[in-house]
């Protein structure tokens, strides 16, 4: 399912550098996308590249780190808005999914009350019958068995899956039209990861809901997105739809991450790999990021960092790919 | 990837950062008063145990802190006083540490029925108050600086051995010690290298801040008259002879001051010591 | 063949538990487990958590102490050797851990990591310096390391040392307990690499214990699946993963996700009912039944035991088969 229209949220140049003590570290160092409603989007990536870093910076939920370029929501700028405009936005139009579940949730109150107080922020209107009613509804929506008995339980009580049920179901409680979801089913076992998976992906067609999806797990991707966006040190260095990206990788990055990738359905009789460690975002070597690691490097490499360029129906930020492909064009 | 730069390491690297502020003065006083216990008898304005001057008279040019009811000079005094609390302190947690280690570390690392009997006799210790329990003792061995020692000792260790046996229990489950076993390491041997190393810092923590505490006690202590007697310059002593002498107040604050400055000094450096090594709520 | 480098047979661990409401009850974490492995061979043992293969693991190398059964290591009962015999045995039997931040003492430079299981097994300390270098060498890890600490390095250089570690008193079998699973992917296949040069190099046999099916199938020569405290397939590895016969191991397999999205869209995925039960209280009869779409009252009262197929598989249902529409083709690239 491809979908067409308007972008309703749009990441321009934004970048993002933390103060540590080994100087300051550039986390995300230009990143460009748009996501539209009722498309998937996966923002894959090793960890350190960034992934996570420029979409809780899309949401202002960064602190002690500088933020720039823009990232908007319709008209709205969400880089240096106010916490009122943020707080307007986040949760009610784009809200977020974590990793780890246990640690998101509070201990202390029932899933019923957890749910009822984030409706609230943006719903003061309802009363204590309708939430109830509401986030019994919600969880119903997402398969959870007994949703009128479950509503009482306290996070313990519930299984690693349930949990994270719980959560998407207050992520989507107050109807967002974009759901970021940051390493979903990392915590979960593989069963457990195909269940949310399914729940996530029928929530965007039945909601017409965008979904931007943070991950490290390319098998993930290949059965859940429509785009995907593949970054290291920082930017993204392959643009793609998700057939295109797998058929035809473009960037050398791209390719050496799918060839050492293991996979189910066979076995490999070189199990290749990717020399090198990734780079520290405090200290980024001179020119391409990936080029100390690259199999395909030249000269100009090492002097001068690439841009996205249109290859086919790719963007691809690698001078010897493009140097090859003589339609390329910048975007 | 994080970084974990253990305490000891960190200890190790020159400038201490946690050195600052309150913690920085409460070390600068820590030395003065080392440098003042073992040197006064090299440079003593007077003799702590003479009549220098006339009896009760107030603090002065020439008697910084006034003179006692037998007209000895209270600075002085209160100076030499350095020499029985601090090598008091230092023994009393000192030992304290050595038996706690040992209890703490076979109660923490073996468990079961050993574990038991050491912890229960360590919950009976500990349910008296401290100086309560430190004064029944000294009190059936006799008063004096030895038996007070031995009565802190017998007091003190509990706390240590309960300390260290946590911090074993939590160390001993960590992977790194599984490992060792699987490699064939012997059991006193990851004891020694994998456990105790990881285990101790809480207990370095608490033993600075202890020392105050029980130079606190050893004045507590002498100041009922079960510890030093008069006429040797023993803070808690000398307190004693002041609080007689109420209209002559410099003679009791004198050591009054010399315990408040040691005390805050030993609690300034060891809070900081704790921060810095982010040691979580003991006890 | 020759006899099994280990045989484990009818090993039960059971913890002793408290409930929230505080009654007294019993964890079955692992429940009846036969293994044999060969010397020269990789087993993987494979299960989502909480099915008991790490448990397992740790009851062959008595890190914990089973409940009951036997583990024959070269035809010795290891359960019944006191505490020094056992650990003069462990030079046999090495482990290598999940997270090398966690297993590796921080305060011990690689020096003393690779030289203490040396030390500790009597070799000549004159020979010990050479042995290491000869160690780094054999994981790939330059010899200027030898002076820094665990935290120094990246995760695969780490995960490098805690293997060197292992392999320091040459052992004949290594159990890996979630080697690669720490690691991130361009990591974890150099890892795997490592592991399938070392078994060729030094004749190794693994008990390879991973939740990961996919790089399994880069390491394995058989597999065995778990499911709350029991084996409930196992076979050779091109087997299983073809013609998988268990509706758990049809379902675990189906969960896999494949980095192919035309493979992907085109799969038939069984998305499992329900919660895993707790293994405080494992149904009764097959442990799968209450998520299995073939149960009947059967499945209930019996408990379906290892039955060996002609192929060489064994399954431990009261209706296997294949589920055509779920099963993953081998096929080469």
């Amino acid at each position: 399912m491809t979908a067409t229209g308007e972008p309703i949220l749009r990441l321009r140049d934004l970048r993002v550098t933390f103060q540590t003590p080994a100087g300051p570290a550039r986390a995300v160092r230009g990143v460009d996308l748009d996501v539209r409603a009722g498309e998937s989007v996966a923002v894959v990536g090793e960890s350190g590249s960034g992934k996570s870093v420029s979409m809780l910076a899309t949401l202002g939920l960064l602190h002690n780190a500088e933020v720039s370029g823009s990232v908007k929501w319709g008209d709205t700028e969400l880089v240096g808005a106010s916490t009122d405009t943020l707080r307007s936005v986040r949760g009610r139009r784009i809200a977020m999914v974590f990793q780890d579940p246990m640690t998101s949730l509070n201990p202390v109150l029932t899933i019923g009350k957890q749910m009822s107080l984030v409706m609230k922020a943006h719903q003061p209107n309802l009363g204590k019958k309708e939430l109830r009613t509401k986030a019994v509804d919600l969880l119903n929506r997402l398969a959870i068995p007994q949703a009128d008995r479950r509503i009482d339980a306290y996070p313990h009580e519930l299984s690693g899956g349930m949990r994270q049920r719980v959560m998407i179901a207050m992520a989507i409680s107050n109807d967002p039209e974009v759901l970021i979801a940051d390493e979903p089913t990392t915590a979960l076992d593989v069963t457990v990861q195909a269940q949310i998976m399914e729940l996530l992906l029928k929530l965007r067609n039945e909601h017409n809901l965008a979904l931007v999806l943070i991950t490290h797990d390319l098998g993930v991707v290949a059965g859940s997105a429509d785009r995907v966006a593949v970054m290291y040190a920082g930017r993204i260095v392959e643009r793609a739809p998700v057939l295109g990206l797998f058929a035809s990788p473009g960037h050398p990055y791209t390719s050496a991450l799918l060839d050492c990738l293991p996979r189910l359905d066979r076995r490999h009789d070189v199990v290749s790999s990717i020399g090198g460690t990734p780079p520290n975002p405090a200290d980024l070597p001179e020119g391409c990021p990936f080029a100390p690691r690259c199999p395909k490097a030249i000269d100009a490499c090492r002097s001068d960092e690439p841009n996205l360029v249109r290859i086919g129906t790719s963007d691809v930020a690698c001078s010897v790919v493009a140097a090859g492909a003589a339609v390329g064009e910048p975007v | 990837m994080t970084d974990v730069i253990s305490p000891a390491r960190r200890l190790r690297r020159g400038r201490p950062e946690w050195l600052r502020g309150p913690a920085l003065v409460g070390a600068i006083a820590i030395t003065v008063w080392l440098l003042v216990a073992l040197t006064v008898p090299l440079w003593s304005p007077y003799d702590p145990l003479a009549e220098v001057a006339p009896r009760l008279q107030g603090p002065s040019w020439h008697h910084l802190m006034g003179t006692d009811q037998l007209g000895r000079d209270v600075f002085t005094r209160m100076l030499w006083g350095s020499r029985t609390s601090l090598p008091v302190a230092f023994v009393v947690i000192l030992s304290s540490v050595v038996i706690g280690t040992i209890v703490g570390a076979i109660a923490g690392y073996r468990g079961g029925w050993i574990d038991a009997v050491l912890m229960r006799f360590v919950d009976i210790t500990m349910a008296f108050p401290p100086i309560l329990l430190a004064m029944a003792i000294t009190a059936s061995l006799g008063p004096g600086v030895r038996n007070a020692l031995i009565a802190m000792v017998l007091v003190w260790w509990p706390i240590y051995a309960r300390l260290l046996r946590a911090q074993v229990i939590a160390v001993k489950q960590r992977e790194y010690v599984e490992s060792a076993e699987a490699i064939g390491v012997k059991r006193f041997a990851i004891l020694r290298r994998y456990v105790l190393p990881m285990a101790y810092t809480p207990v370095l923590v608490n033993a600075t801040m202890d020392f105050g505490q029980v130079v606190l006690l050893t004045a507590s202590l002498s100041f009922i008259g079960l510890g030093a007697r008069p006429p040797s310059p023993e803070w808690g002593a000398m307190i004693t002879e002041g609080a007689t002498q109420f209209y002559s107040w410099w003679i009791a604050t004198a050591p009054g001051l010399a315990i408040l400055v040691v005390v805050l000094a030993f609690n300034y450096v060891g809070d900081a010591l704790r921060d810095s090594f982010d040691v979580k709520g003991v006890l | 063949m020759n006899a099994p480098l280990l045989q484990v047979t009818d090993l039960v661990k059971e913890f002793k538990v408290r409930s929230e409401s505080g009654k007294p009850g019993v964890l079955h974490a692992v429940s009846g487990v036969n293994l044999t492995l060969h010397a020269g061979e990789t087993l993987a043992l494979v299960g989502e958590s909480g099915c008991g293969k790490s448990t397992t693991g740790r009851c062959i190398l008595r890190l914990t102490e089973p409940t009951s059964g036997t583990v024959e290591f070269n035809g010795t009962n290891l359960l019944s050797l006191d505490h020094e015999a056992m650990r003069r045995m462990r030079r046999n039997l090495q482990v290598v851990f999940q997270d090398p931040q966690a297993s590796l003492h921080p305060r011990m430079t690689v020096r003393r990591l690779l030289g203490e299981p040396l030390e500790v097994h009597g070799m000549p300390k004159a020979e010990i310096p050479a042995r290491i270098e000869e160690l780094l060498r054999l994981v790939h890890l330059r010899p200027e390391f030898l002076d820094r600490y665990p935290h120094e390095f990246s995760g695969g250089q780490r995960q490098r040392v805690g293997i060197a570690r292992a392999l320091a008193i040459s052992p004949a079998l290594l159990v890996l307990d979630e080697p690669v699973s720490a690691l991130d992917v361009s990591i974890q296949s150099e890892i795997v690499r490592l592991l399938i040069e070392l078994r060729e190099r030094l004749g190794l046999s693994y008990l390879f214990i991973a939740h990961d099916l996919a790089v399994v199938r880069q390491l394995a020569d058989r597999v065995a699946v778990m499911y709350l405290g029991r084996i409930v397939e196992t076979g050779p590895a091109d087997l299983v993963y073809s013609n998988p016969q268990h509706p758990y191991t049809q379902a675990l397999l189906s969960a896999v996700p494949i980095p192919d999205p035309t493979i992907e869209l085109a799969r038939r995925r069984i998305v499992l009912q329900g919660d895993l039960p707790s293994p405080t209280d494992p149904p009764s009869g097959c442990r799968f039944r209450t998520r299995c779409w073939r149960a009947d009252a059967r499945c209930a009262s019996e408990q379906p035991l290892l039955t060996a197929m002609a192929n060489g598989q064994e399954v431990a249902c009261h209706y296997p088969g294949a589920d055509t529409a779920v099963s993953v083709a081998s096929s080469k690239p």
